[in-house]
This record gives C-alpha cells, structure tokens and sequence, in this order.
C-alpha cells in the first residue's frame, strides 16, 4: 500500500535518505524547505500493508532516525529536522498553505 | 456624531457626541496617537548618536481596550535620515484610563534611548480628536521625558487589499461563520469578511475592486507567473515597501492539489507582497461524511485567503514560531486556533481545530503585527522570515533625484578576498536645478545597507568621518555626481566577504530627502583552494582594511604585511590588484609620521622618503601590465583616481617612464571599456589626456624604473 511522506520544516540543503524495512525508497538531493509553506518535498512510498520501519537519515548532518509506523493508522507521515533530530507527525491529511 | 466601530470595539469619529449619556459602550482609548513634526517633547531625547536629533515624527499605539487588547504601548520616534527607535511595554491598569510598565523592547539607535518604564494617562475629550495620551518616560539616571500624544486614529496600520481571480473562478472574500454546525458554540453568527478580521486586527483597511485575469481553462500556475501576473494586474504594484498586498484566487498551482495557497512572493527585493490561494486544490476536498460540504469548503477557502495574507504580514506558521530570525524569541503554539496553524495538524484534526476556532490570530500574532517594527511587518519591507530595508525613510513622491548603484563589470560577482568598491551616480532627473552637497556620496554621507542570504542586514559603519562644511553646488538637469565606496569592510568588521548572495542597497541624504538606490545584488565566490581559505583569516582584519580604504600606510605594519603576502601567494588573484596599490601608494609620497621625543615630552615629524623605484615594481604589474583586471577589480571610478594620483606622485619622484605608462594604460583601457552598453564619459579620457600631457612636459630627473 502507499502512504504520504512530506519532508517539512528544517531542512537546508540536505541530503535526506528514507528506507522502508532497510531498502532505500527515496533519496533526495539538496532538499531545502520553502518556509512560507513548511515544504521541502513530498513522496508516495510503497510500503507493507502492516507495521514497518520507516527510517530517515540525514548524513551529512548525522542525523538518523528510525520509526515504527502502521500504514493503517498512520498513512501520513510529516517529518520535520528541529535540533538535529527528526520531529514526525501523523496528520489525518498532508497539505501545505 | 461619533460612531461606534464594531470591528474594533471601540467608538471612533471626530464630531462632537450630542449626548453623551446615550453612549452605550464605554469609550475606548486605544488606537495610533502622533506629536505633531516640529513639536518637542518636555526634554529632550538625552545623549544621542550623531543624526538621531531633531525629532521628525513620534507615534505611540495605545493597546488597552477594544477587540482583542494586548495590555501593550508602543513607540516610534523618528528622526532625520533613516534613523529611528522603537519601543514596547507591557502595561498593568493601575486605574482607570492610568497605566504603568516596563519597556521589554528596544530597536534602533536604542542607546539614545535610556529609559526602561512608561507611566501612561489617557484623557478622553468630547471628541475622538480630542483624545490625547499622555507618557511620562523614566530610567535610571536620567531626566523624566514627559510627551503628550494626539488621537490619530483608532486603527494601528492602514493597509490595502487587491483581490483579483483567475478568469471563471471567484473571490468570495466573505463567509458566514454559522453555515457550518461543526463551531465553537459561542462563536457570534454573522457574515465576515477578510476585510472585518484584519480590521479586528487593528488595520484600518481598504480594497480595490478585484479584476479578472485571464486564463486559459485548466491552466496551473507557477510562482514566476503569479509574480509576473502580480506586476501586470495589481493597480499597485511598485518595487517598494508599502501597506498593500495583492491576493489572487487561482485555480490549482503547478505543483499540484496539495497546495493550498502560498505567499508566493520571495522572488526579488520586495517580499511579502503577493499572496495566492488555489480554490480547487484540497482545501475543496471535504472530509468524508462532512455534515456540510459546501460550507466546509466555503470555511477552508475563507481560512486560506487570511493565512496566506498573513505570511504577508510576515507572520510564521504557529509551530515555527522559533524558527528563522523571529522578531523576539517566539514559543511555538502548535495548538494554537489561529489564522496561521494548520488546522489538519493539531491534535484531533481539522474537526476539533474548527470546533474551537474563533477567526482570529493569537496574542503573539497581534502583537506583532500591532507593535513590532514597521519594517518587519510592512509588505515589501523585512524580507520573508527575516527583516532588512531602509524604513522611515523620507522619500519624495515625485523625485527628482535619483541614485544608481551599480559596479563596473558585466556581472556584479567577486572572487574570494576581492575588495567590493561600489559606485554610485547622483543624477538630477527633474528639470530644475538642484542644490546638492559635493561630498554627498562619500561613505560617511550615505546610508548602505549590507544584507548577505540568511543574515540580518548590516549597515556599512565606515572608517571616517568627516567633519566638513557642505560643498554645495548647482545640479543642473540631466548632469551627475559620481562617488565610489568600499563596502566590503567598515567598522563593523567585514560584512561583504563571505562567499555567497548579498543585497546593497544605499541612501543619499540631500537635505531633507532620502534619495534611495534600487537593491543591487551581488555573489562573492567561495575560495578556490585551502590556502586561500587560510589566508582570509589574515587578511580579513580591522587593520588590513585600513590600509586598503587609506590607500596603504607606512604605519600598520601587520596590515602591509599581509597585503605583501597576498601579492606574493596570490599574484593572479585580484586582491592582488588591491594590495599593490595599497603598498604602492606611500612609497610614491615623502612619507611624514609624527614621532615622540625626550620620552614623550615633546613630538618630531619624522619624514620618510617616497621610494619611487619599489613604487613602480608593485604598480607596473597591476595598473600597466593587466589594466582591464584592474578597471574592473578598481571600479572605473577608483582606477582613474587611483591611476591618476600614483603617476602623477611618481612624475614627481622623477619616475617618468612608469608614470606615463601607467596614464597611456589608464587611457587605452578606460577608451575601450564599455560596461552595459555604457562607455566611459568622454570628459574623464579628456582630463586624464591632460594629466598625461602634464606629466611629460613636466621637466623633471628621471629615475630608472
């Protein structure tokens, strides 16, 4: 199934990996956030229809985090990078204004 | 008859009330209170840096009753240029219409300002013009500063509003807040407008009619062709900071449904100024089983126009509060019911963020755009996130000064180390003759504003200050002054040196007038090795840049040593240019220090002689041998002057040769140079012809070189 992963707020410049149960699904170069929008960058991931680990990695700002998520419950994931760790929220939709 | 404004709470109107007694509500004293220019206070401002005095205009905003009151009082005292304070303090009651508090917030020349508590007294008249507010300032130390302040206005910004559409789509900028049975239960039933919440707000606004524009069906839009369409449409546009803003009610933008709106305005110098909402994105995508689709969309469109019209006003989203450069440290309020969080994102979803949801901007947020500096609030001013600009400034509606700034090279990019000269050109646009000051484009006459991506701005605080008489003189129509600054480094260090983007912007002060150049960008490009990232450290000194705004010195000896070291390591890089000029340029004169005898009970004047030879081997290489580089490192300006003065010094050492290479070199290059389609005035070959011809005829020794 897919869920709906947006990169928000902190993020200048970054590389940001994001595995799913260790396999690399999105890489993303220079990922800078647009602050009137809280945006960086948004992605549909392919993920097991039950919980999974869901990891972010930011290497050049040693940043690793790893999150236990049920695509069930938790089908939108926003992640923010606020003091060198990544912040996530599970809203009931992702949208950006 | 006075009448009573509901958006604000408050009564306003200048006519006498008839009967006062019919008054059903109390009369409120808040709103934006004004000493008139030309009058003074009971003191005056006390100990002042240079250009604060006289007192051109002093406002207050009087926070204390109507809608939403803040318990605040703010001030704003302006004086002549650009120069201004800003003040805030939280207020207690301590009786009726009589408050008292401390001042939490100082911008500005803040050290001419000592004081630390207001004492404030309302008076209200038989009139809304005969309120005044009177406030007794008080610090340690200093004398009392009594000022008594007239009613303005009830209102504490005046702004306007344009909303133009996409052609087929409306701009509803109305809601009824019970259409939608999901509210707070105490929430008053009415028809609102964006135009009533802002004015809730404390802004007393205008509108323009909305147009439509055109657009074929379907179409998305992408940020460059809203900005485009904003300066095509909006019967406001203007490359300036100014209460207004331009909202557009567009279709879908090109990145998709899952975008809202935008403040899409960061793109230039003037931010903040257009704001887009995009009515068929998701905010037209109700929840399933909503129990009102229609009024849930109508609501979520509403809520997206004042969010985006917000950021306008600089205003962050709630749970950034703390990020970027807050005006003060900021809690994030990422519950908050405000106009700015995003109602999906609160615990419960949008459903418990509506159920509790009053249309209104939380404390935080009124206070600033209430209270905090104009600048910082202003559309088109403090640039988004951040703040920056020329506020106050004393600008003419018709000028008919203008003020260039400009560098004399194709592209305004520098190497790493590069000396940044700015020129600036002075021109009478208008068809009179103006009086101006000869030395108004000297670095210490202007007002440059430094502003590197992701900094704060800066101002340039130059190495001298002069102490002159005005050298007034006619500006005919049509005819310039030239001037050239440095602005890479100042008393405040050095400002323009780290690699990057950075925005100039400069004020020339013609009397009474703040003339104010466009912003000019320019990139500094990172260092190209490790050993110029090293030598930076050295060379990025107080004294080096000295030696390079003097014009090098026999005395700053760690200064010169450095520059020696640049032209040795770095022989290809321009800085080089710079620091042979700078070494070169004492040893063309017999150089005077004053030097203490009899253990310092008397002084000498110890004069070194010019060393004309050394003189000309540092100079050759720069001004003769690669004079293209030079002119564009120098800035035409500087290169002529600097060109000039060094062959004419050296003529007179007897080094004839290098002298008139270094004029036949300054002529060629300068004869050549065009630079955007401008070539060098003929008047400047001519006056170096002339120098070069007096440097032959002169009938001197001559010194091989």
């Amino acid at each position: 199934m897919l869920i709906n992963v947006a990169l928000q707020d902190g993020f200048d410049r970054d590389t940001v990996v994001i595995r799913v149960d260790g396999s690399e699904a999105y890489r993303g170069e220079q990922v800078t956030t647009r602050t009137q929008i809280s945006h960086a960058d948004d992605m549909q991931l392919e993920v097991p229809e039950r919980p999974f680990a869901l990891e972010v990695e930011v290497p050049d700002q040693g940043v690793h985090e790893s999150l236990e998520l049920d695509p069930r419950v938790q089908p939108n994931v926003a992640l923010s990078l606020r003091d060198g760790q990544i912040v996530a929220k599970y809203p009931e939709r992702l949208g950006f204004m | 008859m006075e009448t009573y404004d509901e958006e604000l709470d408050v009564l306003t109107g200048d006519e006498a009330i008839e009967d006062a007694a019919t008054i059903p509500v109390a009369r409120p004293m808040s709103g934006l209170y004004a000493v008139a220019r030309g009058s003074t206070p009971s003191v005056p401002l006390g100990p002042a840096p240079p250009g604060i005095h006289p007192i051109k205009r002093e406002e207050i905003r009087l926070d204390v009753d109507g809608r939403y009151p803040q318990m605040a009082v703010s001030g704003t005292i302006t004086g002549p240029r650009v120069t201004r304070i800003h003040w805030i303090s939280r207020l207690t009651t301590i009786a009726a219409n009589e408050w008292t508090g401390a001042i939490w917030y100082k911008d500005g020349a803040s050290a001419s300002f000592p004081y630390t508590t207001v004492d404030v007294t309302a008076h209200g008249g038989p009139s809304a013009a005969g309120r005044t507010v009177k406030i007794v300032f008080k610090g340690a130390g200093v004398p009392k500063r009594t000022v008594v302040y007239k009613f303005v206005s009830a209102y504490f910004r005046t702004v306007n509003f344009e909303f133009d559409f996409q052609a087929g789509e409306v701009a509803d900028t109305e809601i009824d807040t019970a259409a939608h049975p999901n509210r707070p239960p105490s929430l008053p039933a009415e028809t609102l407008s964006i135009r009533k919440v802002y004015e809730r707000v404390g802004c007393q606004v205008t509108t323009n009619a909305g147009d439509p524009i055109p657009a074929p069906p379907g179409i998305t839009w992408s940020d460059m062709e809203m900005h485009d369409s904003m300066q095509i449409h909006w019967s406001r546009f203007a490359n300036k900071a100014q209460w207004a803003m331009w909202v557009l009610y567009a279709s879908l933008h090109e990145s998709g449904t899952n975008l809202g709106g935008v403040m899409f305005d960061d793109i230039g110098p003037n931010h903040r100024q257009g704001t887009a909402l995009f009515v068929d994105s998701f905010i037209a995508q109700p929840p399933p089983g909503d129990p009102n689709p229609a009024a849930w969309i109508d609501r979520m469109r509403f809520w997206t126009a004042v969010h985006e019209m917000g950021h306008a006003y600089n205003l962050a989203h709630s749970w950034q509060k703390s990020l970027g450069t807050p005006w003060v440290p900021l809690a994030d309020e990422p519950e908050a019911r405000s106009f700015m969080n995003y109602p999906f994102l609160v615990a419960g979803g949008q459903a418990a963020f509506f159920a509790d949801f009053e249309y209104r901007f939380t404390n935080q947020e009124l206070l600033f755009i209430r209270h905090a500096p104009e600048r910082f609030v202003q559309m088109g001013n403090a640039a988004w996130f951040d703040h920056h600009g020329f506020q106050q400034a004393e600008i003419v509606e018709e000028p008919t000064l203008q003020l260039e700034l400009r560098v004399n090279r194709e592209q305004a990019r520098y190497e790493f180390m590069e000396p940044v000269w700015l020129e600036l050109k002075l021109t009478n646009v208008g068809t009179q003759p103006r009086l101006v000051d000869g030395d108004a484009l000297d670095a210490d006459s202007l007002t440059v504003i430094l502003k590197k991506d992701g900094r704060e701005a800066r101002q340039l605080v130059p190495f001298r200050q002069k102490c002159m008489a005005p050298a007034i003189q006619a500006l005919m129509p049509g005819e310039s002054i030239y001037g050239s600054v440095l602005a890479s480094a100042g008393l405040n260090g050095w400002d323009v040196a780290d690699p990057g983007t950075y925005v100039i912007q400069a004020a020339a002060h013609i009397g009474e007038e703040d003339v104010i150049s466009a912003p000019m960008s320019l990139q500094i490009a990172p260092p190209i090795s490790r050993e110029e990232e090293y030598a930076a450290g050295d060379l990025f000194t107080q004294e080096t840049a000295r030696v390079l705004v003097f014009n090098g010195t026999r005395f700053l000896e760690r200064g010169n040593d450095v520059l020696q070291e640049v032209v040795e390591r770095f022989p290809e890089r321009r800085i080089a240019v710079h620091a042979r000029v700078a070494l070169a340029s004492p040893l063309t004169v017999d150089y005077k220090r004053i030097v203490p005898v009899d253990d310092g009970r008397g002084i000498d004047l110890d004069v070194i002689p010019a060393k004309a030879d050394e003189a000309a081997k540092l100079i050759e290489p720069a001004l003769v041998d690669e004079p293209q580089t030079a002119a564009e490192t120098l800035g035409h300006i500087r290169y002529r002057t600097v060109a000039e003065r060094l062959a004419v010094r050296l003529a007179d050492k007897g080094a004839d040769t290098v002298a008139t290479r270094t004029l036949d070199s300054a002529i060629d290059t300068l004869s050549e140079r065009t630079v955007r389609n401008r070539p060098v005035k003929a008047d400047v070959i001519a006056e170096l012809k002339a120098a070069l011809k007096r440097v032959k005829a002169a009938d001197r020794p001559t010194v091989k070189t």
